[in-house]
């Protein structure tokens, strides 16, 4: 189904990947040995380290001036290279002019000589010598606070360090410099103080803020450090997204996006010197006094998100609480981990929420454009007033199938919006399949590594063009599918592969009358002729492989009968007569009609009176009944062979009886007429006899009258006295009564009141048609 | 009556067709009804697996989805039982996992992405749905009512009996086993009344089908041999049986040895000879009635009588004889503890420690089937009045699941099946006879006087009921009985068997649900916050759920196939630390986990468990490990201040009670499980600390320190530490060594 419908599909599929503007951000090689031109001084110099949350957050303001002869427009801004990678949403801009945007920054691989690595940042303007140009330089740099001491007691005051230079690294000389510190409270118990650096006291203190400087650093060559440490209290989680994988799916069938956000978490505060005590965590949280410990994350959700879900590994976390939004307000998801995330602590989870999409997309220029703009927050993630640093962030839009041209863009303010220039993203399409996709949905994956939260607000935009063939394709290959299924079953069905019927030599089809309940009597049963029989049972059918159920019967009465008043055999003789006329029979009987089918023949030699019934719950009764349901079951016939035309009985009633409980079963006899002459079989339809009994058919019926074997079989019953047993067995003795009465319990009292009741129809020697009613 | 248009509708062909598709719809909504009722769980907690043993079966699937099925055929463990290990591929029924890996497969064909652990969640509620189709095929092959099999899918798909195994989460065994029960049986039925290869190698392929599943593919295995045994006693050997049973036991024999954990036992051991026997006994009476045919009376007489003494005699004396060289194993212990249902207490306590091993009480039938239970003996006398061969299957399965599910709790669920069967039998018998609007004594009237003629036997016997009153009555009184049987089912389903087990939930004050999720709480920690390979030592109830959800090492599980190495943990557990402590450091255990209802009154905790623990480890250490011990000289059991020594300075005691008293003010603690007042004092742990303690102190988790630095003992180590001056200790006795014993 998938081959057919892919292959169908492929032929009407645009082009997935035209015109994209994906990036794969590269890094400059830079030649070993490497050092910047000394084109530029720097000669203001104001850092600003914010180290208020959990990670450090710095903006950098310097006044450049080109000292060189020719106009410059590369800015070399070093790092060390092991804190290189940390450095997050790095941006420059022009201080006086933030809203013309930030500048073009490249990264370059680390020198090798000095193990530096630089941004480079290409001023919009070459820069005329002698002229001025003020940058405003901010980033934030992941994972620079260690705790210090590294283990506490669980209810203890936590303590981060943050080492750095004095002099703000640069690569070009700084004229004069300073650095003002922001700690999150008042208690910094220990600082460095320098000497000789500058007059008066270093750092000055104001409150919770601390500068160092301003320095007169002229002299100072580029790269001198001067190592700094301060240890301030920090009673909040450190945490640390290692990983977060966001997805986006973007539906316009359901009208829905869902998100989707995936958090491997880690406290990288303090970890706990002695075991978790709950005792103690449940007084902390009784007083509900600062911790180090993760207690609850706040994740405001954006007005109309709805189902939210917060799982993890092992299911639901119950603790989780959903404050829906109310009007244009935005919810409030609190979730609660299973456990407080203490430092060195791991938590992962995933929450999810779906959204409408209509307040997120839009058809771009005509309502006729097959051209869609998506504008979706880059991350959200949980709002902590000490913040969050993720080390990498995947961000995964899953657009529509047949989405193509997709383009994205992020959204600059004149703020830093917390994020890397564009151009430093990896971003990669790739096709996603899900939900009876044929072709996959388009899929825009951005990668980021090293965020803060201060990206909660930043916007993604991707374009892309979707058209009514492209919605059309699921329903059409839904469709597809189903009637693919249908023509399979369709054409299973019609293969045949049953093994066919042997044909049975020497047998003609069976007349078949059924009786069926409800049938009026005297609609005309012709069933050569009928054709919506509904009964009409298909002996050719496979299961009747085994042929015909063939049960060989002879009988003979050890009563004392009124021929033989005085006769006495041991029935024992009796049944290795009966036997051996049986042989007899089976024999002639395949001399006529050959092996019939492969099912074994049975054997069954009966003592009973000519006339008295078979009573369905005798030995006999059960052995017939259980042939005919052996018919019944496997789906043929069943054929009684009778030594004689009295062979089991000449009683109309057990016929009838029989006729009636297996009337779907097609019965007939064979009578070995061979006390007449010439022995031969006649086939009797055992259905036709019961149906004329029953005055549902006439003698001269063509059915009846067209089969001479049954006809013959009726009259033979007709002539012979029925239910008269009582009037040849005038001597009953009490035993025999007993016998009897055991014998056919049920039908004991129908003999006497049948005796009793209304002048019998006269139908001894009476060759006379019964009339049908 | 005009005739409607409805008429055309419920008349002729198309009224065929037309009840046809009713009863198509009727068995979608049962099967819906089936499902749904099952759903509890899933909607008031959430797609969770349930309980104990669905951890390991879930987790065994997410090895065969990640893996593949050969690596998961050939799967060693190393991960429980540590540091045996265990051969998990070869010592498992593969059928459920393998069933949730093909649905999951070809999902996945489908690009439908549905994550494994809702299949898994589903899977039983799935089967349910088709275990009441399947319960309409074995009842109406038994009754010629329409109205009994739909009566029994009915009853199959909302029976708290049957629920109770399978609700959704209880990604056990059972919940497909059932149904491949019922089915298996229907296809016996089948094969019986056609005598057709064709439906008896579907018998043996479903057979087949059932080994793989559950352990309990035993009960077919007995129950068909029974069931051709007994029909032979009773002279109705026909070819019909022969083909059937000769094609079932033939394929489905071979079928059942493909998996790996059966094997050869079907040939060797002795829960499987009655199958054997009755296949060899089946081929003598066809023997015989095949010499039948050719032999006169008297011959055959002598001949059958030395053939029946010879073939009894030889046979009992070669199962005697391998069963005494060892061939043929003998009766498993849990086949001894069916008979014997004080066995399992004295020789094996590591079954009967189960509570689903117990014997059932009595009001659990009437709980688990309601007013069923009282039609059942009614359907199985109406099965006696017809017994024809399908109908002395069901005779022998009522009374033999009868006598099973009244020794053991668990094998309810076997009888439910048929108890679904009997009773809807009898059901559908009372409302055929009194559900008929019409009066039956016109219409015999008017045939008696049209039909005159006719024979006496051919007239319809004048049967019916004819009073409004007592027809109304009694429809009345059964609709208020079905009515009864739905709300009861609905109010057991939902108070009794949706309980995930691994979540708990309590109401607060205010009637709002308090989700108590210590259990998953500590597993989490477990699995974030330890190393890979972390050992934990638990009581073996929570190996499994160690194993799936916090994904780490055990000593133990559920799988309790190494009594020895359970007896050590319970030796661990009930001995004083030092004795304990070495026994861990040889195990490699780096946590332990104890299970503690005190706080909460939970009383599924570790101390009530505790005796089962000593029990077992004194089954092994009789000298080391004494039960009278951790009773009071007045046999109590006791946790406060007057328990035993033994008691309070037991592993578990001290894990239970460590650092508990200081959540109350001096000499108030209290446990809530037992309802006693503690001693002043927590016991002190010496060789342990305290690692995490989940919000409600249901589970707690030890570390185990590593030796001391300075090379003394824990105990000092902690004394010094607390600032106690140093008793003089009694003199060294040479080099401190690890107790191996």
């Amino acid at each position: 189904m998938r081959f057919f419908t892919a292959t169908v599909l492929a032929l009407l599929a645009p082009c997935l990947c035209a015109a994209t503007n994906l990036t794969t951000p590269s890094r400059l090689d830079l030649p070993s040995g490497f050092k910047p031109p000394q084109v530029f001084k720097n000669t203001n110099l104001v850092r600003n380290t914010n180290l208020e949350k959990s990670y450090v957050r710095e903006t950098i303001n310097v006044v450049v001036e080109n000292v060189d002869k020719q106009p410059q427009n590369d800015y070399y801004i070093p790092f060390s290279a092991e804190v290189f990678d940390r450095v997050g949403g790095f941006e420059v801009r022009d201080k006086k002019a933030p809203e013309k945007g930030r500048f073009d920054v490249d990264y370059t691989e680390a020198v090798s000589s000095d193990g530096n690595q630089y941004f480079v940042v290409h001023l919009p303007e070459p820069l005329a010598p002698k002229s001025q140009i003020t940058l405003g330089i901010s980033y934030s740099v992941l994972s620079s606070l260690s705790p210090l001491p590294a283990t506490i007691q669980q209810a203890d005051k936590q303590y981060l360090t943050y080492s750095f230079s004095a002099y703000t690294p640069s690569a070009y000389t700084t004229d004069t410099q300073k650095t003002k510190l922001k700690f999150p409270s008042t208690n910094v118990p220990d600082y460095t103080t320098t000497d000789g650096l500058k007059s008066g006291s270093d750092p000055e203190r104001k409150g919770a803020t601390y500068t160092y400087g301003p320095y007169d650093t002229a002299k100072v060559a580029p790269g001198t450090e001067h190592p700094i440490t301060v240890r301030y209290e920090f009673t909040k989680p450190v945490i640390t997204v290692n990983l977060l994988e966001r997805d986006l799916e973007v539906s316009h069938w359901g009208g829905n996006l869902a998100t989707e956000e995936r958090y491997w978490l880690r406290n990288n505060g303090s970890q706990l010197t002695n075991q978790f005590s709950r005792v103690d965590w449940t007084y902390t949280n009784y007083q509900k006094a600062p911790t180090s410990a993760v207690r609850e994350l706040t994740y405001p959700l954006l007005p109309g998100s709805v189902d939210p879900y917060f799982i993890d590994d092992i299911g639901n976390v119950s603790t989780s609480r959903y404050r829906p939004s109310v009007g244009k307000s935005a919810g409030n998801l609190e979730l609660k981990p299973r456990y407080p995330i203490f430092g060195g602590w791991n938590y992962s989870f995933r929450i999810g929420w779906n959204n409408d999409l209509a307040s997120f997309l839009r058809r771009a220029a005509g309502v006729d454009s097959d051209s869609y703009v998506l504008k979706v927050p880059f991350i959200e993630g949980p709002k902590m007033a000490e913040g969050i640093q993720y080390e990498r962030v995947v961000v995964r839009v899953v657009l529509p199938e047949g989405a193509h041209n997709v383009r994205f863009e992020i959204l600059e303010g004149t703020n830093s919006n917390g994020l890397p220039g564009a151009e430093h993203i990896h971003a990669q399409l790739s096709s996603l399949k899900t939900y009876m996709d044929t072709l996959g949905r388009t899929t825009l994956t951005l990668e980021v590594d090293s965020l803060t939260d201060e990206a909660r607000d930043s916007k993604l935009v991707v374009t892309y063009d979707h058209s009514m063939i492209d919605a059309l394709r699921k329903p059409f290959t839904i469709f597809a599918g189903l009637l693919t299924v249908f023509v399979a079953a369709w054409g299973v069905g019609k293969i045949d592969v049953s093994i066919k019927k042997r044909r049975v030599q020497g047998i003609s089809p069976i007349d078949l009358y059924v009786h069926i309940a409800g049938q009026t009597p005297s609609s005309p049963v012709d069933d050569n002729t009928t054709q919506d029989s509904p009964s009409k049972i298909n002996l050719s059918s496979p299961r009747n492989r085994l042929g015909p159920v063939v049960v060989f019967i002879a009988r003979a009465s050890n009563l004392k009968d009124h021929n033989y008043p005085n006769a006495e055999i041991n029935s024992n003789q009796m049944h290795e007569y009966l036997r051996s006329l049986l042989v007899i029979t089976v024999a002639e009987h395949r001399k006529q009609f050959g092996l019939l089918g492969l099912r074994p023949h049975k054997m069954q030699t009966i003592i009973q009176p000519a006339h008295s019934r078979v009573s369905s719950l005798s030995r006999v009764g059960k052995y017939l009944g259980m042939a005919l349901e052996e018919a019944r079951a496997s789906k043929t016939e069943c054929i009684f062979v009778l030594h004689g035309w009295d062979g089991w009985t000449t009683d109309k009633m057990t016929i009838a009886e029989l006729c009636q409980q297996f009337c779907d079963v097609p019965f007939s006899f064979h009578v070995y007429a061979n006390r007449g002459t010439p022995c031969e079989f006649y086939e009797v339809n055992a259905h036709k006899v019961n149906a004329y009994f029953r005055h549902m058919v006439a003698l001269n019926d063509p059915a009846i009258v067209g089969d001479r074997s049954t006809a013959l079989y009726i009259r033979i019953l007709e002539a012979l006295p029925t239910l008269q047993y009582a009037k040849y067995y005038p001597v009953l003795s009490e035993a025999e009564k007993d016998a009897l009465a055991k014998y056919d319990k049920r039908f004991a009292g129908i003999y006497e009141k049948d005796e009793i009741e209304g002048p019998k129809p006269e139908v001894a020697k009476s060759d006379a048609p019964k009339p049908g009613v | 009556m005009a005739p409607s248009s409805l008429d055309v509708v419920l008349k002729g062909s198309s009224g065929r067709n037309t009840r046809g598709l009713l009863r198509v719809i009727i068995l979608c909504t049962i099967a819906a009804a089936a499902v749904s009722s099952r759903l509890f769980s899933v909607i008031r907690f959430e797609s969770i697996i349930h309980e104990f043993d669905p951890w390991f079966n879930f987790r065994a699937t997410k090895y065969l989805v990640e893996n593949g099925f050969y690596s998961f055929w050939d799967w060693f463990d190393d991960r429980t039982w540590h540091p045996l290990g265990r051969v998990t591929g070869g010592t498992l029924y593969p059928g459920l996992m393998v069933t949730s890996g093909v649905i999951y497969h070809i999902l996945r064909l489908l690009t439908i992405p549905v994550d494994i652990r809702n299949i898994c969640v589903l899977l039983a509620p799935g089967f349910s749905g088709l275990t009441a189709l399947a319960m309409y095929l074995l009842t109406s092959e038994m009754s010629d009512s329409p109205s009994a099999g739909l009566l029994a899918a009915a009853f199959m798909g909302i029976t708290p009996g049957y629920i109770s195994r399978s609700v959704a989460g209880s990604y056990d065994n059972e919940a497909i086993a059932i149904f491949l029960l019922v089915f298996t049986f229907y296809l016996w039925i089948k094969a019986v009344k056609n005598g057709s290869i064709m439906w008896g190698a579907l018998t043996a392929l479903f057979y087949g089908y059932m080994v793989s599943a559950w352990g309990g593919y035993v009960f077919i295995t007995n129950l068909i041999p029974l069931h051709v045994f007994v029909l032979l006693c009773m002279g109705r050997y026909s070819t019909r049986v022969y083909i059937s049973y000769t094609t079932w036991y033939a394929l489905g024999t071979l079928g059942s040895m493909q998996i790996p954990f059966v094997g050869f036992l079907p040939i060797r051991n002795s829960d499987h000879m009655s199958a054997l026997g009755v296949f060899g006994l089946i081929q003598l009476v066809a023997f015989a009635e095949f010499i039948r045919g050719y032999l006169p009376g008297k011959q055959f007489q002598k001949l059958l009588t030395s053939m029946v003494l010879l073939t009894f005699g030889l046979g009992f004396g070669g199962l005697v004889l391998l069963s005494v060289s060892g061939v043929i194993a003998p009766w498993s212990g849990r086949f001894y503890s069916l008979w014997d249902t004080g066995y399992a207490k004295i020789h094996i306590p590591i079954i009967a420690s189960v509570s689903e091993h117990q014997p059932t009480a009595w009001p659990a039938f009437f709980f688990d089937l309601n007013f069923l239970i009282w039609l059942f003996p009614a359907g199985v006398f109406m099965c006696f009045q017809k017994l024809k061969d399908e109908h002395v299957f069901v005779v022998i399965y009522s009374v033999l699941a009868s006598y099973f599910a009244g020794v053991m709790v668990r094998l309810m669920l076997t009888l439910t099946p048929i108890v679904c069967v009997a009773a809807a039998l009898a059901l559908s018998c009372i409302l055929d006879n009194f559900l008929v609007a019409s009066t039956p004594s016109t219409e015999t009237k008017t045939q008696a006087t049209t039909e005159d003629k006719s024979l006496r036997s051919a007239r319809n016997p004048v049967v019916g009921i004819y009073s409004w009153v007592s027809k109304s009555v009694v429809v009345t009184s059964v609709t208020l009985y079905l009515l009864m049987f739905v709300a009861h089912c609905t109010w057991v389903t939902s108070n009794a068997y949706s309980s995930p087990s691994v979540v708990l939930a309590s109401k607060l004050p205010d009637g709002s649900q308090f989700i108590i999720d210590d259990y998953r709480e500590a597993y989490y920690w477990l699995r974030q916050n330890t190393p890979d390979n972390a050992k934990i030592m638990s009581w073996w109830d929570y190996g499994y759920q160690i194993g799936g959800m916090a994904d780490r090492p055990t000593l133990v599980d559920n799988n309790t196939w190494n009594n020895t190495h359970i007896a050590t943990v319970g030796k661990a557990m009930s001995s004083r630390e030092e004795v304990s402590y070495p026994i861990l450091r040889q195990h490699d255990v780096d946590y332990v986990l104890v299970v503690f209802g005190g706080l909460l009154g939970y009383s599924g905790d570790d101390l009530n468990k505790f005796l089962w623990m000593v029990r077992i480890a004194e089954g092994i250490w009789p000298d080391e490990v004494k039960e009278r011990d951790f009773f009071t000289a007045r046999g109590e059991y006791r946790v406060d201040e007057e328990a035993t020594p033994a008691m309070k300075n037991s592993l578990m005691y001290k894990m239970s009670y460590h650092n508990y008293q200081s959540l109350f003010p001096a000499g108030q603690a209290m446990d809530r499980v037992r309802g006693t007042r503690l001693p002043k004092e927590s016991p002190q742990l010496n060789t342990l600390e305290e690692a995490f303690t989940s919000e409600n102190w249901i589970v707690r988790l030890y570390k185990v320190k590593d030796l001391d630095n300075l090379g003394r003992d824990h105990s000092n180590a902690v004394a010094f530490d607390k600032g106690l001056k140093r008793k003089r200790a009694t003199k060294r006795k040479g080099p401190r060594v690890l107790r191996t014993e």
